[in-house]
């Protein structure tokens, strides 16, 4: 296996550039799927759907444009018409698809789950904002507004929730990717990139000192400040030092194989080369096709990291996570497993899913308990894709959670899940040149 | 599968077995009457003489502008009623200037003692005309009648602003007065801006006068209390909080120095305990010894305002206020125990009216300043 490990990073780049050159699997079904309090998992996987179908313009375009690209001439032209096009169509696409999500489902999901009211507001994406609006004081490309509860662990969650459901989009891709043997569209690969640096900026510069105005911090000053106040860690001293560790896990968090992975193909495969699709490497051992790669999130109790090895052996995709706070603040940890689309009968497939954690008490009541008794929890569920007619099926998820924190998922104990329709798509050509 | 499910079993029993119990309330709320006196939002002190007062403008529906009702209610420190009163208080709707007349009162045991500030414009000289004011007592019996006003001329000022607080305790009337220049030009000095202290009889017959140490500020007044054990006077200053006695002599401080609001402080024998809240509405904590050197770090308590404080061998109390609700705080060696305790059926109120801490058959007993209304409370805490 380590010898397997070891070709697998080392040849990582260039057995993916070869394995351009093979076709690539009919695309993952469309997923809609909603619960009553439109909460992030559901809208996550449903925005990002969405965000596949406003891709469709590429399709057609691939089919109506053919440039000879054996020329240089040919080559230069469709290479600047791809970056163009990347920065005038697919850039705005996905920053607004991202914003959708960051806001909509993000920060709106934990508020309509603490019953907060939030309202939202967007302004154009990049590059059009720069080229066409006025002077904006306010740097933000869209914001959420609501009631501010006054209970730490929601000001906690409400702070986190954004880059929560930005992390959960790029979950939902690595499934995605791992579910197609390891290929990905380039639509894709930019979603990744942008979920995953989404706050980079912020993420990287030192927040150690305190702000000025409390009113309008971004999401990160406001964590920072959130965890200080909620862990107590209040003096300044305190928050150089959470500073320190966020930018430092961040870094760590940032070893990430899909992500250069994506830049890589996203620029080579698809804008210097045209493909459209390209497959990541996957360690491959018998009939089982292994990706591994690092977790970081930001959760009420401060960062933490953890490991996924997502696994696919005919048909059924695995991912197998352990994580743990790395914040020094306070401890966490947690581990669990999902797997989906085991074939129980024609047309209709099963998946599960387990986590377990043991984390400080999350307090929806106003108690600045700094202190918490440390408590277990789990999730428990199950998968259901039934197809209905041809390329529709529905989808379903339907489980029980403890009170506590896991990527995505409501805060409190109760019953989770959703219901909706999920649509496979016809098979497109994969080079689309 | 199965040793997968085994597996799964054994992970979360290793996992329980390192985690804690449920979150316990270190503090329980043992009594609590409610609306002990309604009617006024009131200001609570104790008397110095054994009782407790609440005192405050009352709900007042008619439309008599020459006066207004202000209500007293007197208690035993267990909460039993003493007297109540509803008291007609004469008021002028403008000064001189045509500026709105302020009016400050306090219960001095036996009778309302109202001042406010009357200023005269006085015949012109070469430099023009000038403004003379001064400070006017009155004195309002609980049935309503007022004596004629006195004149307090100790407080006479010419061309100056005048600003003033007062407190009354063990039957004597405490009024802080600082005379400052009419003018903020920054070039002229200050025109005194000291802070003078004249002491009264409910009547108005002047006992003692004095000025406070201190330089002269352009600071208006800082909040001026009565000592929750009946000890004195607690003055905020830019300084920080500083304990006066009986008297209006210099007992200690400053401490708690860089506090912003209410700074409720008591002094406990050899040490002195204060909380107050900073610019990001923290509760924050710390004691002093009576030299005013620190005692171990501040620590940081909660969210709010802080309101009153009370240090007994189980450890210190706090109250403080947040967004319309009231919470009891407790610290232990300069550690906070659990969370807050939400002091229930609380309407809101301006976060100064604050609270007042007594003794009591609980750990903590205290007398609470609602919307409209007086409550007392008593709390255990249990480690």
């Amino acid at each position: 296996m380590s010898a397997r490990l070891w070709a697998w990073l080392c040849l990582a780049l260039p057995v993916g550039a070869l394995a351009a050159d093979a076709e690539p699997p009919v695309d993952n079904p469309l997923v809609f799927v909603a619960d009553p309090l439109f909460s992030m998992e559901p809208g996550v996987r449903t925005v990002n759907s969405l965000g596949r179908v406003a891709f469709l313009y590429d399709d057609a375009l691939a089919s109506a444009v053919d440039v000879d690209e054996t020329h240089l001439v040919g080559k230069a032209a469709a290479v600047t018409g791809r970056a163009a096009k990347g920065i005038f169509v697919d850039l705005p696409l996905v920053v607004l698809q991202a914003a959708f999500v960051h806001e909509v489902f993000g920060h709106g999901a934990r508020a309509r789950e603490f019953d907060l009211g939030p309202t939202f507001s967007f302004r154009l994406s990049p590059p059009y904002r720069e080229l066409l609006s006025g002077y904006d004081p306010d740097g933000a490309l869209a914001t959420t507004s609501y009631e501010g509860s006054g209970v730490p662990d929601e000001d906690m969650a409400m702070a986190l929730s954004g880059i929560e459901a930005d992390y959960a989009s790029a979950w939902w891709l690595q499934v995605g990717m791992v579910q197609r043997g390891g290929w990905m569209h380039y639509r894709d690969m930019l979603q990744y990139g942008v979920f995953r640096l989404d706050y980079a900026p912020s993420l990287l510069v030192d927040q150690g000192e305190p702000p000025r105005d409390l009113a309008s911090l971004n999401d990160v000053q406001q964590y920072v400040t959130d965890l200080q106040l909620r862990t107590n860690a209040w003096r300044p001293e305190d928050r150089e030092a959470i500073a320190r560790n966020l930018r430092v896990g961040y870094l760590v968090g940032l070893v990430d194989p899909l992500l250069w992975l994506s830049a890589y193909h996203g620029i080579v495969t698809y804008g210097l080369m045209g493909r459209r699709h390209a497959r990541m490497p996957l360690i491959e051992a018998g009939d089982w096709s292994l990706f591994p790669t690092m977790r970081y999130a930001l959760t009420p109790f401060g960062p933490e990291h953890g490991l996924d090895l997502y696994a696919a052996h005919r048909g059924v995709v695995y991912d197998l996570y352990v994580r743990a706070g790395t914040s020094g603040l306070e401890p966490s940890m947690g581990l669990g497993a999902r797997a989906f689309g085991l074939s129980v009968r024609e047309g209709i497939k099963l998946g599960g899913e387990l986590d377990v954690w043991r984390q400080p008490d999350l307090m929806f009541e106003r108690l600045h308990v700094f202190e918490r008794p440390q408590q277990l929890g789990a999730q428990v569920g199950v998968h259901v894709e039934a197809t209905v007619h041809r390329q529709l099926g529905l989808i379903g998820r339907l489980g029980y959670k403890s009170e506590g924190y896991v990527l995505a998922q409501p805060l409190a104990a109760g019953p989770v899940g959703y219901l909706g329709l999920s649509i496979t798509p016809r098979a497109v050509d994969a080079s689309g040149d | 599968m199965r040793h997968g499910g085994w597996g799964a079993l054994l992970g979360m029993a290793a996992l329980s077995a390192a985690c804690d119990g449920p979150y316990e309330a270190p503090c329980e709320v043992r009594s609590h009457q409610v609306a002990l006196a309604a009617g006024f939002t009131p200001d609570l002190q104790v008397s110095g003489e054994g009782e407790v007062w609440a005192a405050g403008w009352q709900l007042d529906d008619d439309d008599d502008a020459s006066t207004r009702l202000a209500g007293v209610a007197t208690f035993t420190p267990a909460g039993a009623s003493l007297q109540q009163w509803v008291i007609p208080v004469p008021v002028l709707p403008t000064d001189v200037l045509g500026g709105e007349s302020p009016l400050q009162w306090a219960w001095t045991g036996e009778s309302l003692a109202a001042v406010r500030k009357i200023t005269d414009v006085l015949p012109p000289d070469d430099d023009g005309e000038h403004l003379r004011s001064v400070l006017s007592l009155r004195s309002v019996a609980p049935d309503g009648n007022a004596a004629l006003p006195v004149q307090l001329l100790a407080t006479s000022c010419i061309d100056c602003q005048l600003s003033w607080t007062m407190r009354a305790l063990a039957g004597r009337v405490v009024v802080l007065y600082q005379p400052r220049a009419l003018t903020t030009d920054p070039e002229e000095p200050l025109e005194d801006g000291l802070t003078h202290y004249l002491i009264v009889d409910p009547a108005g017959q002047v006992l003692a006068t004095g000025t406070l140490p201190g330089e002269p500020s352009d600071d208006d007044l800082g909040r001026f209390v009565v000592d929750p054990l009946g000890q004195g006077f607690w003055l905020s200053t830019a300084e920080g909080v500083v304990h006066f006695d009986r008297d209006m002599q210099w007992v200690a401080g400053p401490y708690a120095p860089g506090s912003e609001g209410p700074t409720p402080v008591e002094s406990s024998g050899d040490a002195v305990h204060a909380a107050w809240s900073d610019d990001l509405d923290q509760v924050l904590q710390q004691s002093f010894a009576v030299d005013g050197s620190p005692l171990g770090r501040v620590e940081r308590l909660t969210h709010g305002t802080a309101q009153a404080i009370r240090a007994t061998d189980r450890g210190i109390g706090v109250v403080a206020r947040d967004d319309g609700e009231a919470f009891f705080v407790w610290s232990v060696d300069g550690q906070k125990v659990g969370g807050d305790t939400l002091l229930p059926d609380i309407r809101g109120g301006w976060p100064a009216l604050g609270a007042l801490f007594v003794d009591g058959r609980h750990d903590y007993a205290l007398f609470l300043g609602d919307k409209n209304q007086v409550d007392r409370l008593e709390l255990s805490c249990e480690r």
